[in-house]
């Protein structure tokens, strides 16, 4: 009962070979040798058999030529002498006359009787004649000379035929072991390629399993599988990266968002569980409704990060004046760096218009405005400045007097969640410079952090984001 | 009976004869004469390694090895017909 299955699988594995890349390439292979050696043998044939014919039938034209000559010059007896004369030279005995009357009879020349195979006047044909009695082969033509005579030229052309034969037979050996070497080559080939491209299914299956720690192995060919491989393993370095960095925002979530949440809840357990008057109740609800929206800002952020990084809002873009977006953040943030004793000097030209996300780029400005405001301390001076650094760029600088980024941390000042030490005390949720990195690269541009005043016990943080003016 | 029998031997003998390719006739003895006629009208010009060669084929010729002692003469009659 198991031989039909095993049949089905057995066909099946024929197709699946049949269908394989390897076999297609080998097949192409072989072919394309084939062709080429067919093209030889051809090219041989012509050169060779068929110079032969040509030359027989060249010679045969001649000779036509000339007993049509002593014809007009002499009738059937200048014929009869001229076929006598060329006979009496044929050193070879190649050549073959026959001049007949209107009865049929014989004239002149070296054939018995006029052949079947040459009836028709004009003709050229392909035929036997007896020497010796064996049948050899011969060209034939036939010249006809008016009413009643009629004249075969011919050409003995055993050689020509001979020459076929050791060439046809030269040939078909040749063929046969070309093919040999076709399907040889063509298995070789097959066999490489599947075992070039093992390793890479192997890694594949084993990443498809589960493992995505594997990677294709190269060799020191550095050939195209190896530039393959290179492809395959840089694309999974890069899906290493994106899933640590999905692990460690998920991580990230679950810590920063686990402390807001158990004190929300303690506050509404607490209220629930004491006795309190209503204000008292209020306050404690105000407190958490607070902490809730936190909640939720960090969510909205994560929810613009991801919208940025993933460019879902390129749609949206529209010219704008990117110095009246300046001019908006200055006026809230220098309201707010007024509150803290702080200064905000600006400068920027009085036109720079841009194609993008104005609310993105104003996120953004906002985000590095906020950042300077809460890191630079009392009665210190922030800066905020745009420039036009290149055709087709727009660069907003923000300095702020803090205490800078150490360069470790500036690395990884993009990064979801992180905040360098020195802020851990201070309100925030690590999302800051993510989004903004994000409205740098939804804007082919970038963010560059540096010190405004390097080696100084509080260098500052100069952030330079740069954008690009056109969609 | 008979005429059945007659067919079957003399049909397929017709057929051949129809069939049988035409015969190259330059190989005879007659030939052989009349190519040693030929030298003999430009013998007395001919060079004498030329006429020995001719010799050798009329001999040829006469002990019967028409084959050979055609193209003799036939490369007699060549060359003379060159030297003239």
């Amino acid at each position: 009962m198991a031989a039909p299955a095993e049949n089905k699988d057995g066909w099946r594995d024929v197709g699946a070979y049949l269908k394989s890349a390897g076999f297609r390439f080998a097949a192409l292979f072989a072919v394309l040798f084939l062709a080429a050696i067919m093209g030889f043998a051809l090219m041989l044939w012509w050169g060779t058999a068929g110079t032969l014919s040509r030359q027989i039938d060249d010679a045969i034209r001649a000779d036509t030529i000339g007993l049509q000559e002593a014809w007009r010059g002499g009738g059937a007896v200048a014929v009869k002498e001229a076929i006598g004369e060329r006979l009496a030279v044929d050193i070879d005995d190649h050549a073959i006359y026959l001049l007949t009357d209107g009865a049929g009879n014989r004239l002149a020349g070296n054939l018995d009787r006029w052949p079947g195979a040459a009836e028709a006047p004009g003709s050229w044909s392909a035929d036997t004649v007896r020497r010796d009695g064996i049948e050899v082969p011969a060209r034939l033509h036939h010249v006809p000379l008016d009413q009643r005579h009629r004249l075969l030229v011919g050409r003995d052309a055993t050689d020509r035929e001979r020459l076929r034969t050791l060439l046809s037979e030269a040939l078909l050996w040749s063929f046969a072991v070309a093919v040999a070497f076709a399907l040889a080559g063509a298995a070789a080939l097959r066999r490489a390629l599947a075992d070039r491209l093992r390793a890479a299914v192997a890694t594949a299956g084993a990443i498809a399993a589960g493992d995505l720690t594997r990677r294709v192995p190269l060799s020191t060919q550095r050939d195209e599988f190896d530039q393959l491989g290179e492809s395959m393993n840089a694309m999974l370095d890069r899906i290493d990266q994106l899933m640590i960095g999905i692990k460690g925002v998920s991580d990230s979530i679950a810590h920063d968002l686990r402390t807001p949440i158990a004190r929300a809840r303690m506050r509404l357990e607490n209220a629930l569980l004491t006795d309190r008057d209503t204000e008292s109740l209020r306050a404690e609800m105000e407190t958490t409704v607070a902490d809730l929206d936190g909640i939720s800002r960090v969510f909205q952020a994560l929810l613009r990060i991801a919208e940025a990084e993933a460019g879902a809002r390129r749609a949206a873009f529209a010219p704008f004046d990117l110095a009246t977006v300046l001019t908006d953040a200055a006026e809230v943030y220098g309201a707010l760096a007024e509150e803290r004793g702080q200064q905000l000097e600006t400068s920027w030209p009085e036109k720079l218009t841009m194609v993008g996300d104005r609310d993105m780029v104003l996120q953004a400005i906002a985000n590095l405005l906020d950042n300077a405001v809460k890191f630079t301390s009392e009665g210190g001076t922030i800066r905020l400045s745009a420039n036009v650094p290149a055709r087709g760029k727009r660069q907003i600088i923000v300095c702020d007097e803090g205490p800078g980024l150490a360069a470790e941390d500036r690395a990884r000042a993009g990064e979801r969640f992180f905040r360098a030490d020195p802020s851990r005390a201070l309100p925030g949720s690590g999302l800051g410079l993510s989004l903004v990195k994000a409205v740098a690269a939804l804007h082919g541009g970038e963010l560059r952090l540096g010190d405004v005043q390097p080696g100084a016990a509080r260098p500052g943080l100069e952030a330079r984001l740069t954008l690009s003016s056109r969609a | 009976m008979a005429w059945a029998l007659a067919l079957l031997v003399f049909l397929p003998a017709a057929a051949f004869a129809q069939q049988a390719a035409p015969r190259l006739i330059s190989g005879s003895p007659e030939y052989c004469a009349e190519l040693s006629g030929r030298f003999s009208a430009m013998e007395i010009d001919a060079p004498a390694h030329l006429r020995a060669l001719a010799r050798e084929g009329r001999q040829l010729c006469a002990e019967g090895q028409t084959r050979s002692g055609i193209a003799k003469l036939r490369r007699a009659l060549k060359e003379a017909q060159r030297a003239e």
